[in-house]
């Protein structure tokens, strides 16, 4: 590798250099933990999907010290991009503070030395996520990272993958769609409640991941570049800035999400700061009544933040 | 007294041959005739000389084995039956030649308008107004109204020989073959179908008959052509 | 009439292919397994044309070929040789050489299939009215009620009772199962229809409601249709034109009361002496 002239230097032979200058962390990995070969080859399925905005890439998703199930694919995506200048923030269900969201976060910084962590939404350049898409819209220049199970979201009606390819292929949702048809025959409504599916571009159909219906209307237009991995199926997708999301739904029938309404018709609050517009988690509270709370941490403190400083 | 002619056979033969019995069993053999528009030819001759196949030939039920078949059709264009495509014989049966045999073949369950109406059906044109032209039609030959919702397949001799001949003359077709139609039927019923033969001549159809009846000859007959074994 | 469909020298063999398994299978050889290479020809050099809203009938007994016939038109198996030419207006299809969009969309607007076994065309896991809906959600209008109303317009023309539009087809009986999937072959007005074998297996008073309904539909819709069956009283029934196929050969064609009364080949006369 040295043998190249300085000009034709890349990225990762650089980085290479930086991490046998600069701090090496404490188990003697290179910088993001994966080796160059695997995060190039990431990086090039990173590039095939946001050419072909909701095709599923298929990747060779690398072993990692941590279960699959638990985020890996969002884990390669993270390291495979992230640089020694990146601010980064990992949540699971809206949570800076759950186990796997801590995990992961201890785990990144300890193989990136250099980079700066936030819990704070508008400071992240990059975002891991688990289930949820922050509430306060994300910008330009800001990348969100979402970890997927099942990236298909033709998996419930064929279980074929082959089969599957080809009605992606040929755009031939069909059975999809009769899914909805059914639900509505036998329910009067759609009963899928996440991981809804969803066109992007006017072509493929994604699985957003199980994020909530209330998440996915901020795939639409959004400033900002969503990437979705899937490490234990081995597959990539991303839904570019400025490209319609638009979740399947019949003509007559419009897209509905959460409203959390009581039973007197009204939106309720979070029990902590009051947003009226967020959405909520639902939990017991120490005297067995039913708290409801922001799932977004950061949003419900920066909410709270702020009524603090108008009730002063 | 025009004499259009419509039909002329040429030396038409048919013979089947029967391969399990390795045999050939001749029928029809070098038959020449004419017919004219608006006039009956009659047919006789002893069972065995081939009057049926020669009609099964022209309407195309039989394949001829040799001789022609000239047709002049409704647009004055001449057609050899015998050569014709499949398509073109199908498009004649639909609009210009019509057969009537002894029995009424039709199609089961179906109304006795609807068996009347079906020609017209065929041709695309509208159910209402097809049943309409049928229900005329079933009046003009006396067919009381009780019947014409129910299927044929009940009717007595006489009235299924009517609908069969009001099937095939409500287009109006060019050329009329009737194989023995009063063959089973009794005398009053005979009359009634030969006043319908009689309306349908004088309406311009041109008409090739097989009757077993002397008596139906002479009544109808414009020309009459005897087949013979040694014909 | 136009002509719909025109097919010339369809081939279909199953199997390696050898050079002498034209000449050692067929109506004369009284085989269609080439004793050379064990390879099975389906059907060979079979051509015919199809006029719109005509009813052909293809007849033959099994290993006659003539399943394998209209599989291969309808895109389900990929011929040997040969070629077929789809026309509508001033289009003209050359069906074995479009790609595999073009001929699902093609098999999706403008072919309907009804096959003798249900499960080959309906999805047991969806409802009736689910059946049919699928087929009109392949287009990009996607209207619930439309669909809804469609469906229902369509198992109602099949005589199918409204109310169990919702149920699940293993519910319900033979009959029932094949109009079902005769609305929803019909469902995108299709110009041509395959039926193969549709009424085998059913009772005789159901045969006889079927076929009446096949009757009435191309009456209605002029479609054309391609009626594969064994069953001469069906042939007689429906069809204006027949061939005869026999170990993937035609023997014999024409018009169908032609066929029935004046045979000419030695099978076609041995099949006409055969019926009940």
């Amino acid at each position: 590798m040295t043998l190249l002239p300085k000009s034709l230097e890349t990225a990762s032979t650089k980085h290479q250099n930086d991490t046998s200058t600069s701090q090496s962390n404490v188990y003697g990995y290179q910088f993001g933990f994966l080796d160059e070969d695997a995060k190039k080859e990431i990086r090039r399925t990173l590039l095939k999907a946001v050419a072909i905005p909701g095709y599923q890439v298929p990747y060779a998703s690398r072993e990692m010290p941590i279960a699959r199930g638990f985020g890996t694919g969002g884990l390669q995506i993270t390291l495979s991009i992230i640089g020694a200048d990146d601010t980064l923030k990992v949540i699971d269900q809206g949570s800076d503070d759950s186990v796997n969201a801590v995990n992961i976060r201890k785990f990144t910084a300890e193989t990136c030395p250099g980079i700066k962590l936030t819990k704070r939404t508008q400071e992240a350049t990059l975002i891991q996520t688990r289930h949820r898409i922050p509430e306060i819209p994300l910008k330009e220049r800001q990348i969100l990272v979402l970890q997927v199970p099942y990236p298909d979201p033709l998996v419930v009606v064929e279980a074929s993958e082959e089969k599957r390819k080809i009605m992606h292929g040929g755009g031939d949702y069909a059975r999809l769609w009769v899914k909805l048809y059914e639900d509505m025959i036998k329910f009067s409504e759609i009963t899928i409640s996440h991981r809804y599916p969803t066109r992007i571009n006017g072509s493929y159909v994604i699985d957003p991941s199980p994020i909530p219906r209330f998440d996915v209307p901020k795939l639409h237009q959004s400033e900002c570049l969503y990437l979705f991995g899937a490490g234990r199926e081995k597959k990539i997708y991303a839904v570019p800035p400025y490209t319609n999301a638009q979740p399947l739904c019949f003509e007559d029938i419009p897209f509905r999400v959460e409203d959390f309404t009581d039973e007197k018709g009204q939106r309720r609050a979070c029990a902590r700061c009051g947003s009226t517009t967020s959405f909520l988690d639902e939990f017991l509270g120490n005297t067995g009544e039913k708290v409801y709370q922001c799932s977004d941490s950061d949003y419900c403190n920066s909410q709270l933040a702020l009524r603090e400083t108008l009730s002063e | 007294m025009s004499l259009n002619i419509i039909l002329r056979t040429e030396n038409l033969c048919k013979s089947f041959f029967l391969h399990e019995q390795a045999k050939t069993i001749p029928s029809a053999q070098k038959i020449s005739l004419e017919v004219h528009q608006g006039k009956l030819t009659a047919l006789t001759g002893a069972s065995g000389t081939g009057k049926s196949s020669l009609l099964k030939c022209i309407y195309r039920t039989y394949l001829p084995t040799e001789g022609a078949i000239y047709y002049q059709t409704t647009s004055g264009t001449w057609i050899d039956l015998a050569k014709a495509s499949e398509y073109d014989i199908l498009k004649l049966r639909q609009s210009e030649i019509s057969f009537v045999t002894q029995f009424l073949h039709c199609l089961p369950r179906q109304s006795t308008v609807d068996v009347v109406a079906k020609p017209l059906f065929d041709l695309g044109i509208q159910r209402t107004q097809a049943r309409e032209k049928a229900k005329e039609l079933l009046s003009q030959i006396s067919l009381p109204e009780r019947l014409w919702e129910i299927s044929p397949s009940t009717f007595s001799g006489g009235e299924k020989q009517r609908v069969n001949l009001a099937r095939a003359i409500i287009l109006q077709p060019r050329l009329l073959l009737l194989d023995e139609p009063t063959a089973s039927l009794d005398p009053a019923s005979t009359v009634r179908v030969l006043e319908m033969v009689q309306k349908i001549k004088a309406s311009g159809t041109g008409i090739l008959a097989i009757f077993h009846d002397h008596k139906l000859i002479s009544e109808t007959a414009d020309t009459v052509v005897t087949l013979s074994s040694a014909s | 009439m136009n002509k719909i469909l025109e097919v010339r020298n369809l081939t279909k063999i199953y199997g390696s292919n050898c050079p002498q398994c034209f000449t050692s299978t067929g109506p004369e050889a009284n085989t269609n397994i080439c004793p050379y290479c064990k390879s099975i020809v389906a059907a060979f050099n079979v051509s015919f044309d199809l006029y719109q809203g005509e009813i052909l009938g293809i007849m033959g007994e099994s290993g006659s070929g003539k399943s394998s016939l209209v599989k291969m038109l309808y895109f389900d198996e990929a011929p040997t040789q040969g070629s077929a030419s789809f026309f509508e207006k001033n289009k003209t299809y050359d069906l074995f050489a479009l790609n595999s969009a073009q001929a699902m969309w093609l098999r999706n607007h403008r072919f309907g299939m009804v096959y003798q076994n249900p499960h080959l065309a309906l999805n047991f896991q969806v409802s009736a009215g689910g059946n049919i809906a699928e087929r009109l959600l392949v287009s990009d209008c996607i209207n619930y009620t439309k669909i809804r109303d469609r469906s229902k317009t369509l198992l109602a023309r099949t005589e199918f009772l409204i109310e169990r539009i919702d149920e699940l087809p293993k519910n319900f009986s033979g009959g029932m199962q094949q109009r079902v999937q005769i609305a929803r072959a019909l469902a995108t007005e299709p110009p041509l229809l395959f039926l193969d074998e549709v009424t085998t297996g059913l009772d005789l008073s159901v045969q006889a409601k079927i076929l009446d309904l096949i009757l009435e539909l191309q009456q209605q819709l002029k479609v054309a249709m391609i009626v594969v069956t064994h069953d001469l009283g069906v042939i007689r029934l429906l069809t204006s034109r027949t061939i005869v196929m026999k170990y993937g050969r035609v023997v014999e064609s024409g018009l169908t009361d032609q066929i029935l009364e004046d045979p000419q080949h030695s099978y076609t006369q041995q099949l006409v002496a055969s019926a009940l």
